[in-house]
């Protein structure tokens, strides 16, 4: 009985997705060269850091809360009161670490090996887009928990240190005007750290994704 | 789509499903386990902001350490936010710059030294910062 209930939604899904054909020509039947190096997988780490801070920021969206006044209390409410709080907000904050080792790595090896050259020269720009967008969406990660290190970047710490960003300049303001922080300025970063930056991030790796499949991975030297 | 079969005889390839599948599996896993070891072990500060004396203990992630320290060096904003896109739009146009056919880096001595030079300049600037 089990065996035709399977072998009906089988068939009801291949007459609708016709999904066999592209699962042969794509996985089962797909053939790639012997001996891909083990360098060739940093890409894929960093998607995969990447898909853990999507799956790890949708759980905290539900409890952070960008306001000036409530930011800090909200992040140690997910580390003290939320079940399991604590390593979801913790692995939020390491994972970049690993995203942008790995990122690091495979820019230098496809820079190093000259992997850009035509017909790559996209993949390569798709790729810096992809660093420079990280680089960003960590930076403003960081203003975000209204601790010491939010302090530390969106400051002037002893007067040495710039704001590096135009985005955040009335944040600086703010922190300097007696350690208050205005709400609508923790709502432009909030927007731009889960909205703007992943979403452009999401689209420009689907376009690398696709035109890693379209061109292939690069011969050896 | 790429087809890897051409001009390949069949011991120069091998099946996606399963080898190549059970590699990224068991690599997948690995890299969890290295990032759940970041977890325990890295340190984390959580002082609140407007502790100003913890502000000056804290230091921001490495990899953000060499902005830092540029926009510590150049006090006009302008040009600095300007040097920065300057800079990533030339990250960003390498291939476009580099219309030399020889591959690898190390044939191109003068391209060689340019990347050699950003590699230590962003090095030295962020582990000065480090210092500080």
């Amino acid at each position: 009985m089990w065996k035709n209930v399977k072998n009906k939604t089988k068939v009801w899904f291949e007459e609708r997705f016709q999904l066999e054909e592209v699962i042969e020509k794509n996985v089962t039947k797909k053939l790639i060269p012997r001996g891909i190096s083990w360098f060739r997988c940093m890409g894929g780490f960093a998607l995969i850091a990447f898909l853990m801070q999507v799956g790890t920021g949708i759980f905290l969206i539900f409890y952070y809360v960008p306001s000036a006044s409530e930011a800090f209390n909200s992040v140690q409410y997910i580390r003290h009161a939320v079940s399991y709080g604590w390593l979801i907000q913790k692995v939020h904050a390491v994972a970049p670490y690993f995203m942008i080792v790995s990122l690091f790595v495979h820019m230098f090896r496809i820079l190093f090996k000259g992997l850009y050259k035509n017909p790559r020269e996209l993949h390569w720009v798709s790729g810096a887009l992809l660093l420079v967008l990280t680089l960003i969406i960590c930076y403003t990660g960081t203003c975000l928990p209204a601790n010491s290190l939010s302090y530390w970047g969106v400051s002037s710490v002893g007067g040495e240190v710039a704001m590096p960003t135009m985005v955040t300049d009335h944040i600086v303001g703010a922190y300097n005007d007696g350690g208050m922080v205005s709400s609508r300025s923790f709502v432009v970063v909030y927007a731009l750290h889960i909205a703007c930056i992943p979403i452009m991030m999401c689209i420009i790796m689907g376009f690398h994704f696709l035109m890693i499949r379209r061109t292939g991975v690069s011969e050896p030297l | 789509m790429a087809d890897y079969s051409k001009g390949r005889s069949e011991e120069e390839l091998e099946a996606f499903y399963p080898n190549e599948i059970l590699r990224h599996t068991l690599i997948t896993f690995l890299f969890i386990s290295a990032v759940m070891l970041g977890v325990l072990f890295l340190p984390e500060s959580f002082q609140k902001a407007t502790d100003e004396f913890a502000s000056f203990q804290t230091k921001p992630p490495w990899f953000l350490l060499p902005f830092y320290h540029l926009s510590s060096l150049i006090n006009n904003r302008v040009w600095y936010v300007s040097i920065l896109v300057i800079y990533a739009i030339t990250f960003i146009s390498v291939p476009f710059l580099d219309r030399n056919t020889e591959r690898r880096l190390w044939k191109k001595p003068i391209f060689f030294s340019i990347v050699i030079i950003n590699i230590l300049m962003i090095f030295v600037l962020g582990l000065t910062k480090y210092l500080q």
